[in-house]
């Protein structure tokens, strides 16, 4: 369990899996990237059907790789709306080549997914 | 804190603390480059200050938004960001009028294109504002997005 902590690997309930959905492009001068995490994003200030608070629980941090360089860093915060969406371009992709995205939230919760580029 | 601190810390957490004490503890430690002051303040200057302290912000023409004149839904707004500006290190967006203005800070490496999109929540109607770090300076552009319902809970 501690060991767990540290590797990369998604650690999020079987029940509620966040996915995560690529679609790569290659366009004339550049690779378009779109994902879309499934999340919540909730701010902590929305109230469940009860009355309480819903706690945050949101996305901080999404990396978008290109064969392991880092092409950007998305740090964001809740006011991203529920299951975030971003579309990104960069230059130099070719073909097969992968494209990794990943993820990491306010409570550690974290996962990655690979993609070629068709 | 230095590293033997830290490692103390970190002993002392594991072993005085039962396995969910460690589970809240390491996420802090994790994520200590997310920048918790800008996106805690309440107000757009304040959390621009507090993503860049030392440097102030220029209005430019060269930063272009799009995004709908006029959202039904407030809890997802579309919203592009580009600029012919170059060497773009980061594009960040911000609400004025969000209980939390700041919503993103997009980090980019040389090889990205300075261009972003991405769905935002909007309390109500407000000016949006792009800020622009290229070349050690911070440029932006704002625009009005007009909101029906808004949607800051969701």
């Amino acid at each position: 369990m501690v060991a767990n902590q540290y590797n990369s690997l998604p650690r999020h309930s079987a029940s509620n899996p966040v996915k995560i959905k690529i679609k790569l492009k290659l366009r004339e001068e550049s690779t378009e990237v779109r994902t879309l995490i499934t999340h919540p994003m909730d701010t902590g200030r929305l109230k469940n059907s009860k009355g309480k608070l819903i706690p945050a629980h949101f996305i901080q941090e999404i990396k978008i790789q290109h064969n392991e360089e880092v092409v950007a860093t998305c740090v964001i915060g809740s006011p991203i709306s529920k299951n975030p969406f971003l579309k990104m371009r960069f230059k130099g992709g070719q073909r097969g080549d992968i494209v990794r995205i990943s993820w990491v939230d306010n409570k550690g919760d974290r996962g990655s997914k690979e993609q070629a580029i068709p | 804190m230095n590293h033997i601190q830290q490692r103390r810390l970190l002993l002392k957490g594991l072993l005085s603390s039962s396995l969910l004490g460690v589970a809240t503890f390491l996420p802090k430690l994790a994520l200590a480059a997310w920048p918790k002051s800008a996106f805690q303040s309440t107000t757009a200057a304040s959390a621009i200050q507090k993503l860049e302290p030392e440097l102030t912000v220029e209005k430019s023409t060269e930063i272009k938004i799009k995004a709908p004149k006029l959202a039904e839904n407030g809890s997802i707004v579309w919203i592009e960001i580009s600029t012919t500006i170059e060497n773009v290190e980061s594009i960040s967006i911000l609400v004025e009028k969000n209980p939390t203005p700041l919503a993103a800070k997009f980090i980019l490496s040389e090889k990205a294109e300075a261009y972003i999109y991405t769905r935002i929540k909007m309390r109500e109607s407000s000016p949006v504002i792009a800020l622009v770090k290229a070349n050690g300076k911070l440029y932006s552009a704002q625009r009005n997005i007009k909101v029906t319902l808004g949607g800051c809970g969701g």
